[in-house]
Order: C-alpha cells, then sequence, then structure tokens
C-alpha cells in the first residue's frame, strides 16, 4: 500500500500535542534581551564618553597614571590607560574599591527607588582616581552612568592641553559637572533627566562618604551574580542563605562548567575584567584590542568538579532552563541549589560530598 | 505560502501595543512548536527554539517593514532558532523522534522514522517542501541558500525517502511545481 508522504506529514505535524506558552516568559525573555541590547549600548557610551578623546595611551601613560580630565574652555579631554569593569558588585567590591580610592570617595545619592548599581569602572586598579558607576531602573526602563573623579585628576580653565591632545577635545556642553570635597563629579547630559541630575547633585552635598555607601547597600546584589541582570537574580537574592559566599551561575556559566572541570580550572570570576595597554585608534581608545585579564576566582577546583558532578548526576546542562546556585556551608560538602528560570521560587536543593562528589538531593 | 496568523492580526501587532503583540504570539506558537519539532525531533530543544522564536517576535516586530514580510520572517527565524538548538547538542543528547512511536498511527510512525533517518539539512527542506508547501525559491529565501542547493537537497532527500520507505508515493504535483518554478 503506497501512503502520500506529503499529507501523512502535514496530518502527523497536527497531531502533534502542543505545550502551553509562557506568555510572561517570552516577556521576561524579551526585556532581558532588550536591556541587554541597552546594556551594550550604554557600556560604549560609558567607555566612550567618560574615556573619550582617550590620548595617546602611550602619551597618557607617560603623564599620568589612570585617567586624567582636561577642561579647555568649552572641551574637555580625557585620558586612559587602563580601566577595571566589574559587574554586578557586592558591598564588598564596592567598599573595596572606594577604601583604596586616591580620594574620599562620596558616592551618588538621591536615586529612585528601585534603581540598581549594573557595574562599575575604575581606574587604576590599586589606588582608583576615577570611579564611573552604571546605574539600571527596570521600572523606569532607564540606565544612566555617574562618573567620579579625583579632583586632583581634573584640570580645569587651561589656555593649553598637553602636546597631543588638542585634536581629541570634545564639547563640555554634552556634560553636567559639579564638585563634592575634593571629588569632581560628572554625568552625561543625555544618560539622565535634568530633574534627576539636580536631586542628585543636592543630595550628595548634604551627605558624606560614609553614609553615601550605606546608603548605596540596597542598590547592590548581596549574592554574586554570575550572568546578565535578571529577574532569577532577584528573587533569588531573597532566599539565598546568609552568611556564605553564595554565587549565581547563568545558563552560559553551567556550559563552561565541564571545560574548567577538565582542565582542573578553578572557576574564573566572570563579573571583573582589567583592561591595560589601551591602544590608541585615529585618536580614539579601542578597547576591544587591549589586554583583557580576569584576576578573581570564584570557586576553587575542587567547587568546580563538585559542580560537574551535580551536572552529571542530574543530566543537567546548558539548556536546562536553570540556573545554579552554589556555596559551600562546610570543608565536607557543597550545597547547590537548582533554580527554574520559569519559576525562579522553584528550587531543588542538592549536596555534594567534597571527598566523594556523592551528589544527593536534600529534603 | 501557509499563513501563520490572520494578516489584521499581523498589522494589528505591528502597530498595536503589547496587547496585540502577545495575542499574535499565542496564535503563532502552536505552528512555531510543531515545526521546530518537525526539525528538530526532541520536544525540550524544541520548546526552547519555538519559544526563541516568539521572543524575538516579541522584541522585533515592531522594526518589520510590512505585514506581508511576516510570514519568511517567522519561518526564517523558526528554523534558525532550530538550527541552533539542533548544534548547541550532540546528537546523542537529542532522542530523535522517539517518543512519538508509542503514540501515534501508523502513517504518522512512517514519517517520524523517515526524517529521523534523513540527515538535518535534508530534513529541513524536505518539511518546508513537503508539510509547509513552500516553494523551492521561498526555501532558498527562508534557509538563506542558493535555490540550486535547495534543488539538490530534495532531489537527494526524494532519493533518500524512496529506500526508507519503500511504498513512498511523491505528490504528483511536487516535481511539476518545481519544474515549473525553474522554468520561469
Amino acid at each position: 500500500m503506497h501512503f502520500d508522504f506529503g499529507a501523512a506529514g502535514k496530518s502527523a505535524m497536527e497531531q502533534i500535542r502542543v505545550p502551553e506558552l509562557s506568555i510572561d516568559l517570552v516577556r521576561m525573555r524579551s526585556r532581558e534581551r532588550s536591556q541587554r541590547g541597552r546594556m551594550r549600548a550604554l557600556l560604549l557610551y560609558a567607555l566612550v564618553s567618560v574615556s573619550l578623546i582617550g590620548v595617546g595611551t602611550g602619551l597618557a601613560a607617560r603623564f599620568y597614571n589612570g585617567v586624567h580630565m582636561w577642561f579647555y574652555g568649552d572641551k574637555f579631554a580625557i585620558a586612559v590607560n587602563s580601566l577595571v569593569i566589574q559587574h554586578n558588585p557586592t558591598l564588598e567590591d564596592l567598599r573595596a574599591v572606594v577604601n583604596r580610592a586616591a580620594f574620599p570617595v562620596v558616592l551618588p545619592v538621591g536615586m529612585p527607588s528601585g534603581t540598581r548599581i549594573d557595574r562599575i569602572m575604575y581606574a587604576p586598579l590599586n589606588h582608583p582616581n576615577s570611579i564611573t558607576i552604571i546605574y539600571g531602573n527596570a521600572r523606569m526602563n532607564t540606565h544612566f552612568g555617574i562618573s567620579l573623579f579625583d579632583s586632583v585628576a581634573v584640570t580645569n580653565g587651561t589656555t593649553g592641553l598637553p602636546s597631543g591632545l588638542t585634536s581629541m577635545v570634545h564639547p563640555a556642553s554634552t556634560l553636567h559637572v559639579w564638585t563634592v570635597g575634593k571629588e569632581t563629579v560628572v554625568a552625561g547630559r543625555q544618560a539622565a533627566q535634568p530633574t534627576q541630575i539636580d536631586e542628585i547633585e543636592g543630595s550628595m552635598m548634604r551627605t558624606s562618604p560614609r553614609a553615601s555607601l550605606e546608603a548605596t547597600e540596597p542598590m547592590l546584589r548581596s549574592i554574586i551574580v554570575e550572568g546578565g541582570p535578571g529577574a532569577v537574580a532577584d528573587a533569588v537574592e531573597r532566599y539565598a542563605p546568609r552568611g556564605y559566599r553564595s554565587v549565581l551561575l547563568d545558563r552560559k556559566y553551567i556550559g563552561w562548567i565541564p571545560w574548567l572541570a577538565k582542565r582542573e580550572k578553578p572557576g574564573p570570576d566572570s563579573r571583573m575584567a582589567i583592561l591595560t595597554a589601551i591602544p590608541t585608534v585615529h585618536g580614539q581608545p579601542d578597547y576591544m584590542k587591549a589586554t583583557v585579564h580576569w584576576p578573581n576566582k570564584i570557586m576553587p577546583k575542587l567547587g568546580v568538579r563538585a559542580v560537574r558532578a551535580f551536572l552529571q548526576a542530574t543530566h543537567t546542562g546548558p539548556a536546562c532552563r536553570c540556573e545554579l546556585l552554589y556555596y559551600r556551608p562546610n570543608r565536607a560538602t557543597f550545597a547547590i541549589w537548582k533554580v527554574s528560570v520559569l519559576d525562579p521560587n522553584r528550587v531543588a536543593k542538592f549536596v555534594v560530598d567534597a571527598k566523594t562528589l556523592a551528589v544527593r538531593a536534600e529534603r | 505560502m501557509e499563513h501563520w496568523a490572520p494578516g489584521e492580526m499581523v498589522s494589528a501587532a505591528m502597530s498595536g501595543g503589547e496587547a496585540e503583540r502577545e495575542r499574535l504570539i499565542a496564535a503563532i506558537w502552536p505552528r512555531c512548536f510543531r515545526l521546530a519539532l518537525t526539525v528538530i525531533g526532541d520536544r525540550d530543544l524544541a520548546q526552547d527554539a519555538a519559544q526563541e522564536a516568539c521572543v524575538i517576535v516579541h522584541r522585533k516586530l515592531r522594526g518589520l517593514r510590512s505585514a506581508q514580510s511576516f510570514e519568511s520572517w517567522l519561518y526564517r527565524i523558526v528554523m534558525r532558532e532550530a538550527s541552533r538548538a539542533r548544534r548547541r547538542n550532540r546528537p546523542a543528547d537529542v532522542r530523535g523522534y522517539e517518543e512519538f512511536r508509542g503514540e501515534e498511527p501508523a502513517a504518522a510512525i512512517d514519517v517520524w522514522s523517515a526524517l529521523a533517518r534523513l540527515a538535518p539539512e535534508l530534513r529541513d527542506v524536505t518539511v518546508l517542501f513537503y508539510f509547509r508547501d513552500l516553494k523551492s525559491d521561498e526555501i532558498a529565501s527562508i534557509l538563506r541558500i542558493p535555490h540550486a542547493t535547495v534543488r539538490t537537497r530534495l532531489g537527494r532527500a526524494r532519493e533518500r525517502l524512496r529506500a526508507i520507505l519503500g511504498n513512498y508515493l511523491d505528490d504528483p504535483n511536487s516535481e511539476a511545481r518545481e519544474v515549473k518554478q525553474h522554468a520561469l
């Protein structure tokens, strides 16, 4: 007996049971993607506008360490020869940067409610004389950056710029600049609403370095989030156990684990990258060609092996529609929580024995 | 080309708000999923690929130049996401149509087992040509491959299907459709 392949195929397709579509998930992922696109543009904006007119870095390296800014008539120029970028900073991360800064740092305060710090950028690594903070507000769907400079690193009203800079100046009218103590604050006029900037400026005038750090804490992550900003991280922060170094691994990071385990490598902290030897192309810093270094680790080799053991035992892979919360409650075990991306409150808890790497579900 | 959703619904979603866009996504979802599953053969991967396609529609629909191009645009997205899902997962991880065997009528089992034995690139053109009635130039545009390649793949797929199914009967119009198109 013959059968018509096309007709049979169409009929077979129609008989396929279709699972329910989670429109909430589609909406969430769509917003996340759009935000990521905006973040990329914002990062570029922050790098290019704040570090704009990167002087020939060879020249800058000879004269200055870190960052220097010149205001020259109605124009400005900035030199940069290294940069540290830190995504999803925690309070410890920000405190470490503020404590070793070359100036008493008054952090921006008076932010609209719901604002979070998505990333910080600073230079140089050891004693930053410039810190740029990138804020995001999912409720208001806005992102903006504010840069804080050691006033010593800002030269005002010079009649001329160091040789080599004259061709790399930009209009100062694109910036909103004010000083707080020994700090010069710079915000891009296009990056935030003027009323918002006025509110921030007023609040910063009334606060102290310590109080501003305390006021900033709610805007920071309380756990280490390896991956982009997202609803999962917000939910996990609410129930992640306190007192441990908890790390949330997204699907991309989960995909790296077998590779890392095979090579017996510890888990790198992808949140922080150091860019050095930033070359200049046509008078602009080319960050893509800089030397990039990820100096920190978030889990030891044994931790990576424990996560791999968990992935193998539970048949979990990058396509799992889940993220993993990892922490070490004691020397003998690792705790790994499997968090559903569809419903971040749905958590399956597992324990991995540090010696045998045996995996068992936790009740 | 078979329609994913009524034209008015597409136009309304392009010019309207989130509610209209979500109504369109709910309407296209079953076909997105079925097409993804037919070319991938694994429910989880197909769900991921179809969902990803819906996310792209949600994000980028407004940037579409005209409602007329929606059909081919969506085919392109679903096929690309399906192909990515297949690439990301090794063949050993994919169950490959196995789960259909227990629940479908005999004819459908033949279809699934034949598809499972076709190479992915032959499967893609076969599904679009036979199951979605697309012309070979439309398939070429969707898969972004030369028209001649589509014809070659269809020819190879036919040979393979004859070998697999034995009692395989081609749609008598299909080859004529292709020849006519080629002549034009």
